[in-house]
């Protein structure tokens, strides 16, 4: 376990410096020049030396290089260009938004995704025939339609929810049934073919000749080998929601990060763009690491593999 | 740092899995059930088909120019599905739609899906320093969520359809390079390779005539599973203003366009949306098709 565990935190270094350096070149690799894109065609180039003296774009590439590793090393982000508030304050602020919405999501999805593909798997016909048609329909679902007519059907016609905006809580349960069609779906299929591929297992017939219960055979067999490589799953999920909710944030008015992004993106913001996706990019680097070693720890066979 | 590779799950990895869920061979689908996949989708794709088809026969400029006079009417026999806030025809806006977001979609795979083959195979093949360098590019880009690292690359390249097609492609290729590279080394180390080696054989004749006929089926499949998926995503980003962009008419933009009359015209986010929902179901259900039938184990 030891040595998985070291191998595993190496792969996850190298990779994040591979995103730090991703990131940092995202902004070199611009077209033309970035400060005149940030401050428009009509801007003083007085205007433009400071901003770029500010930004430290007019020092050679690798003493900017140096300092932008420093600041993030202190968790200094910048300033953004837009409001002059710093980075760090605007993603962190609007990451608890994100979080909270992405748990939510998270939780119906995987709280009626997990049944629902372990029921269709064990039920040949009818009902685990309609669940799988129902979880491949559902998953084809483009979010940013779905979005606009849970509105339509929830907040305009029924009068039920609020439309958009984040004051109570009830402003969540819209955003967080939008973004939990997908992840149930995508639970039901994964889930229904794990269970489907351990059902078969010469072990479960093994057990079910010494004359257990179906029931036991499920519960304690069949579903814990069947869900342990899911967590992967789940995470990658996860990280898909903290980083991939910018449809779904944008049309409900959630401040979270996914609309920061796009609200930065419309206003040339460059640092909080960069901010954001550094963020989002270091949250899935963790999240699968986090699930490789969780995977790890309760399957053996994960952890010999390797060597 | 290899192991990386099959250890951790990417959002591009769908079809390496279920590949290799079924070569340990437990799906107990019934050919018939897999034929009706086929059958469904292929039902299902004939609307983008016979849409796109129409939008070739419409003279140039008819989906753009406005007409105010008959915005937002219901539909009638000049305008079948009705017309948008501009007066625009909803019909011939949908089918052009559907024209953009295919070739798009299936242009961006197709680009992606050689370069991440070449990539994958030549560092699965060459191993050492390459394969390094080659596993490490191919990691950092998986860091990023797809739509995330596209959605970053349009606001730094600016926004039109050459830039949404490099966005898309650069946050594409990644899946293909881990999947090639995968099934190469998984080759590299067998007795025809070895014979070919002995025999002489130029290693590209060994990659090109005898390496990839042997991963072109996964390679498809995982190109098959990902056209929806990059259709979802451009619907996504001309949703959101930075996709294609106006005149020119897409599913996603329509649907946000739309949204301002979801109360007085709701059939102009219904009807895009139905779109998108049908031609992305459709190429679901082929591609899991498809993946059915290329499994070597149930031929």
């Amino acid at each position: 376990m030891g040595r998985y565990v070291i191998r595993r935190l190496v792969v996850g270094a190298v990779v994040l410096t591979g995103v730090l350096l991703l990131t940092f070149l995202l902004i070199h690799c611009m077209p033309g020049d970035p400060v005149r894109s940030m401050l428009g065609d009509a801007a003083q180039s007085a205007d433009v030396v400071a901003l770029r003296h500010r930004l430290g774009l007019d020092l050679p590439i690798a003493e900017q290089l140096r300092r932008y590793l420093l600041n993030i090393a202190r968790l200094d982000l910048g300033r953004s260009v837009y409001s002059s508030q710093p980075v760090m304050m605007l993603v962190s602020r609007s990451f608890r938004y994100t979080l909270v919405l992405a748990l939510a999501a998270l939780s119906i999805g995987t709280l009626s995704g997990v049944p629902l593909g372990a029921f269709a798997a064990l039920k040949d016909r009818g009902w685990g025939s309609a669940i799988s048609a129902a979880a491949s329909a559902a998953w084809a679902v483009p979010v940013f339609w779905l979005a606009p007519m849970l509105t339509l059907g929830l907040a305009v016609k029924l009068g039920l929810l609020p439309v958009s905006g984040c004051e109570t809580a009830v402003h969540m349960v819209l955003p967080a049934l939008t973004l939990a069609v997908p992840t149930a779906a995508y639970l039901t299929r994964m889930t229904k073919a794990r269970v489907e591929a351990v059902v078969v297992c010469d072990f479960v017939r093994a057990l079910r000749a010494r004359g257990l219960r179906e029931s036991r055979v499920v519960a304690l067999h069949v579903l814990p080998n069947a869900l342990v490589p899911l967590l992967s799953v789940v995470a990658l999920l996860f990280g898909n929601l903290l980083a991939g909710a910018v449809i779904t944030e944008s049309v409900f008015a959630w401040p979270g990060m996914g609309r920061l992004l796009v609200t930065s993106i419309a206003h040339r913001d460059y640092p909080v763009i960069q901010a954001c996706v550094l963020v989002a990019a270091c949250l899935y680097v963790g999240l699968n690491l986090a699930a490789d070693l969780l995977h790890a720890a309760l399957d053996p066979r994960v952890r010999e593999g390797l060597d | 740092m290899g192991s990386s590779l099959t250890s951790r799950p990417a959002s591009g990895d769908d079809a390496a899995r279920g590949w290799q869920r079924r070569r340990h061979g437990h799906s107990d689908r019934s050919t018939s059930a897999v034929d009706a996949r086929l059958g469904a989708g292929l039902l299902l794709l004939a609307l983008p088909a016979v849409l796109t088809l129409y939008s070739m026969l419409l003279p140039v400029d008819s989906y753009t120019a406005a007409s105010l006079p008959e915005r937002l009417s219901g539909p009638d026999w000049r305008h079948p599905l009705g017309t948008d806030e501009l007066g625009r025809d909803v019909l011939r806006r949908i089918s052009v739609g559907a024209r953009v977001s295919l070739v798009l979609s299936v242009s961006v795979v197709l680009i992606a899906g050689l370069a991440g083959l070449l990539v994958g195979s030549t560092a699965g093949y060459g191993g050492g320093a390459v394969d390094h360098t080659a596993v490490f590019l191919v990691d950092t880009f998986l860091s990023f969520p797809p739509m995330l690292l596209a959605l970053a690359l349009v606001a730094v390249l600016g926004t039109g359809l050459t830039q949404l097609f490099v966005g898309l492609a650069i946050s594409t290729w990644p899946g293909y390079a881990r999947i090639a590279r995968s099934l190469v080394v998984a080759l590299r180390g067998r007795g025809f390779v070895e014979a070919l080696r002995a025999l002489g054989a130029s290693n590209t004749r060994i990659i090109f005539r005898h390496l990839l006929p042997h991963i072109a089926g996964p390679m498809l499949v995982q190109a098959m599973l990902d056209v929806p998926a990059v259709l979802l995503m451009e619907g996504g980003m001309s949703f959101l203003g930075l996709g294609v962009q106006p005149p020119d008419p897409s599913w996603g933009a329509m649907i946000d366009e739309g949204r301002r009359h979801l109360v007085d015209d709701p059939a102009l986010v219904v009807v895009p949306g139905a779109a998108v929902l049908l031609t992305v179901l459709g190429l679901n259900l082929l591609g899991e098709a498809l993946a059915a039938r290329m499994d070597p184990r149930r031929a």
